[in-house]
């Protein structure tokens, strides 16, 4: 059933994306069936987007999905708080720490980096859009070696459809564009894009389907961003 | 395009079929987490707290696992709020849930007690 699911969901995405390839999870993440991490350190965003409070925000999505997918989260607000209390502040440093240490401090099988990279509003004449755009990159504590990564972005339209000609309708067009952009959410956004990225992810050994989904279909890496 | 709306939409009407037997209650922990990082005050702290007070009970009565962390996040606020002991028996049970977390516990126990001392 749930193959199912996913099959549907990434057949859909291809359909509205155009070209891509597929790979088996199996073919693009051999080294997640290999080592078969349990426990997974998120790390503090890296954030290369416009907003300042898109590391804070991104963090309170992404412990529910990933424990959904079959593994262990480390409680990531107390991790961020261990983070702060031994003076460490600075996302890059831990993103450049080599991932082996995460594995002797914490017991972690493997730690996944988050970069945002677009968690931004745009404006324009008459309309509006919301981006946020994620890349995902999973390494092995034993090794130091990538396991799994994405990248995806996605763009939530907030145009204003309330009609009216002239310059006056343009004008409360424009407000209205504005008013419903600045209420877009962007976490609800990040938590689509966390679903997408996930459904590429083995799944790990508390999910039923645990070493069950090697032939399952996963967005190529490679994939030329959808248009 | 039409086609991908009609399977988008039989995806979606399939995931809220699917989402009556999830393996893990998580209630509204994310929603409040975030309300509490974008206006951090007593209320949306005490909303957190309750969140995962909930998480707990309402694990128990579907019979499913407490999900990763909540014992351990918990515990945590617990600490900070001066209630040490109920704080270091969460990270315990986060422990004995999860033998994973046990380096993790072991650490966050430590730091407890040197918390005490002050």
């Amino acid at each position: 059933m749930k193959r199912f699911l996913i099959l549907g969901f990434i057949a859909s995405l291809g359909a509205l994306g155009g070209c891509q390839t597929f790979q088996t999870k199996i073919d693009a993440f051999p080294n997640m069936y290999e080592e078969q991490p349990l426990s997974i350190l998120v790390l503090p965003a890296i954030n290369n987007s416009t907003s300042a409070e898109a590391t804070d925000y991104y963090k309170t999505t992404i412990a529910e999905p990933l424990s959904f997918s079959g593994y262990y989260i480390f409680p990531i607000e107390l991790v961020s708080d261990v983070f702060k209390q031994e003076g460490i502040q600075d996302t890059a440093a831990l993103a450049n720490t080599d991932p082996r240490k995460f594995g002797e401090a914490f017991g972690a099988d493997a730690v996944l980096y988050v970069t945002i990279n677009k968690w931004d509003t745009n404006y324009y004449v008459v309309g509006g859009n919301v981006k946020v755009d994620v890349s995902f990159l999973l390494k092995s504590t034993k090794t130091g070696s990538p396991l799994w990564s994405y990248s995806d972005e996605l763009t939530v339209d907030t145009t204003s459809n309330s009609s009216g000609g002239g310059l006056i309708g343009l004008a409360v067009n424009m407000v209205a564009t504005a008013v419903s952009t600045a209420m877009t959410d962007y976490v609800p956004i990040a938590k689509k894009v966390n679903y997408m990225a996930l459904s590429s992810m083995p799944m790990g050994k508390y999910n039923k389907d645990f070493m069950k989904d090697k032939e399952w279909k996963a967005v190529n890496v490679d994939k030329e961003k959808g248009g | 395009m039409k086609k991908s709306c009609i399977i988008l939409l039989f995806v979606c009407v399939t995931l809220m079929g699917c989402a009556a037997t999830p393996m893990y209650y998580w209630g509204d922990y994310s929603d409040t987490l975030y309300e509490y990082k974008k206006t951090p005050n007593d209320e949306t702290l005490n909303a957190v707290i309750k969140s995962l007070d909930d998480i707990i009970q309402e694990s128990k009565k579907r019979n499913t696992k407490v999900p990763p962390g909540v014992y351990a996040e918990l515990g945590g606020l617990m600490i900070k709020q001066g209630n040490v002991e109920k704080g270091r028996q969460l990270f315990r049970q986060e422990a004995d849930l999860y033998p994973e977390s046990q380096t993790f516990m072991r650490k966050v126990l430590e730091e407890s007690t040197k918390g005490e001392k002050k």
